[in-house]
């Protein structure tokens, strides 16, 4: 696996560190760690980092965040073609079937609800990057 | 091919190739396997009970008989073994509701729990568990390769089914919530 | 219709109760020991979290803890070392995580179907003002905790 440059995106500082641990522990080749409070700041963030030859291997989102929640932040990355390929997963406490269907929709990769084991996160990555 | 057998309250490790490390009857104890690839070095902890605090004196003799204890024992006993935390992988069997009156109900719940908070702490991955239920289980691992195996005696476990009679490879951590 | 709203509120304290200990086991590495109408505990509690839903469903939730399980769920969630502890800050903001997990698992077993928007979570330190509705408080194996929900009236 190549070294990889990450995003994740929430408003809780706790979760954001959680998923830092996470992708850490797992031995991930991580290169680079970039973070955003909320959908406006990660677009900022993709579009100063997604650029050839650096782009992003994968967004973590959540999806209740103020000023842009995680669903809008979705939707409008998927509207530019040069960031429509970044595998998005969103890991969030609403995991309700009308949230995950839309979500998958609107093209987000995967989908884990809080609470959730560290080792599912990894599964998760795994499978989204074809390591498994 | 030598077979190093942990009993109750044991911390064992090994780096050699032709062993197997195995620890027998796991009901509400935890074993927690550890197997670092890079260095070949493989550890095994049978703890029975979460907290050290409960009797300083017999930590202190049998460091581990418990989580907060034993899982820094088998990490660093690995490490000086030249195994690197942040590649092992670890493993858990046990955590069981075998007796029924009610203290002990809570004893595997709260083994696993400690076990699970421990390594979060230490900094490694679990990467599958068989845990919980009402069966006994028996842990192993083939140094040369890697390899875990569990053993279950009893029912209502929720091991996944293995090929070999008698014999279960360890589930894969579920993966509830995930879509 | 008194009765309806009467199950009603005992399956609410049921799933509350339920996404509590599961958020708790899974991230926390702690459990429920005892669970009940009244909090075996010093009032008001030092810390209380909020957050407030809109959507299918409107309505409040609050958890309050004391200093003992605050300190020890950030420790845990953090994987915090254990002498040196998590810092006033990273606890507030673990607890107000912890708010918002417990609020939203509550939703989604509670209302499987529905659709909700979270406010992010507001910590406010002591606990303040009462919250109709359900209530249950809980004694932790490191503390204790208080839930409430508030479901707003649907029009008819």
């Amino acid at each position: 696996m190549q070294s990889l440059r990450i995003l994740i995106v929430d408003d809780s500082p706790a979760m954001r560190a959680y998923v830092r641990r996470t992708v850490q522990l797992a031995s991930l080749p991580v290169k680079n760690v970039f973070e955003a409070g909320n959908g406006l700041e990660a677009l900022e963030v993709v579009a100063k980092e997604n650029r050839e030859p650096n782009k992003l291997d994968l967004i973590f989102a959540d999806l209740n965040m103020p000023v842009m929640n995680g669903e809008e932040f979705v939707t409008k990355l998927r509207e530019d073609e040069r960031d429509a390929k970044v595998p998005i997963l969103i890991i969030s406490t609403d995991a309700t079937q009308k949230r995950v269907m839309r979500l998958r929709e609107l093209g987000a990769q995967g989908y884990i609800s809080k609470p959730c084991q560290p080792e599912m996160i990894r599964l998760k990555v795994q499978q989204i990057l074809g390591e498994e | 091919m030598g077979l190093i057998v942990v009993g109750i309250s044991e911390c064992r490790c090994s780096a050699d190739k032709e062993a197997s490390i195995v620890t027998y009857a796991l009901g509400s104890c935890i074993g927690v396997g550890a197997f670092d690839p890079g260095s070949g070095v493989a550890g095994l902890l049978h703890f029975l009970l979460p907290d050290s605090r409960q009797d300083p004196a017999r930590a202190e003799a049998q460091p581990a008989s418990y989580a907060d204890t034993g899982i820094p024992l088998l990490i660093r006993a690995m490490e000086r073994m030249g195994a690197d935390r942040r590649r092992i992988r670890v493993r858990l069997a046990g955590g069981a509701q075998i007796l029924t009156d009610n203290a002990q109900l809570a004893v595997g719940k709260r083994n696993y729990l400690a076990a699970r908070k421990l390594l979060w702490q230490m900094g490694v991955m679990v990467e599958m568990e068989a845990v919980g239920g009402t069966v006994s289980r028996n842990l192993g691992i083939t140094v040369g390769t890697g390899e875990f195996w569990v053993q279950m005696r009893g029912t209502g476990g929720n091991d996944a089914g293995g090929s070999h009679p008698n014999e279960t490879p360890i589930r894969r951590v579920p993966v509830a919530g995930a879509r | 219709m008194t009765e309806q709203l009467l199950q009603r509120d005992v399956e609410m304290a049921t799933e509350l109760v339920g996404a509590a200990r599961d958020v708790l086991n899974v991230m926390f590495f702690t459990d429920i020991l005892e669970e009940g109408d009244e909090c075996a505990c010093p009032k008001p509690f030092p810390l209380q979290v909020r957050v407030s839903f809109s959507g299918d469903q409107a309505g409040e939730f609050r958890m309050a803890v004391d200093e003992v399980a605050a300190g020890s769920l950030a420790g845990s969630f953090l994987g915090t070392d254990p002498v040196t502890g998590p810092t006033a800050e990273e606890t507030d903001q673990v607890m107000g995580e912890l708010g918002n997990m417990i609020c939203g698992a509550f939703l989604s077993r509670f209302e499987k179907e529905g659709l909700f928007a979270l406010s992010s979570p507001e910590v406010v330190r002591p606990e303040q003002g009462e919250l109709p509705g359900v209530h249950r408080g809980l004694e932790l194996m490191d503390g204790f905790m208080d839930l409430r929900v508030y479901w707003e009236p649907q029009p008819q």
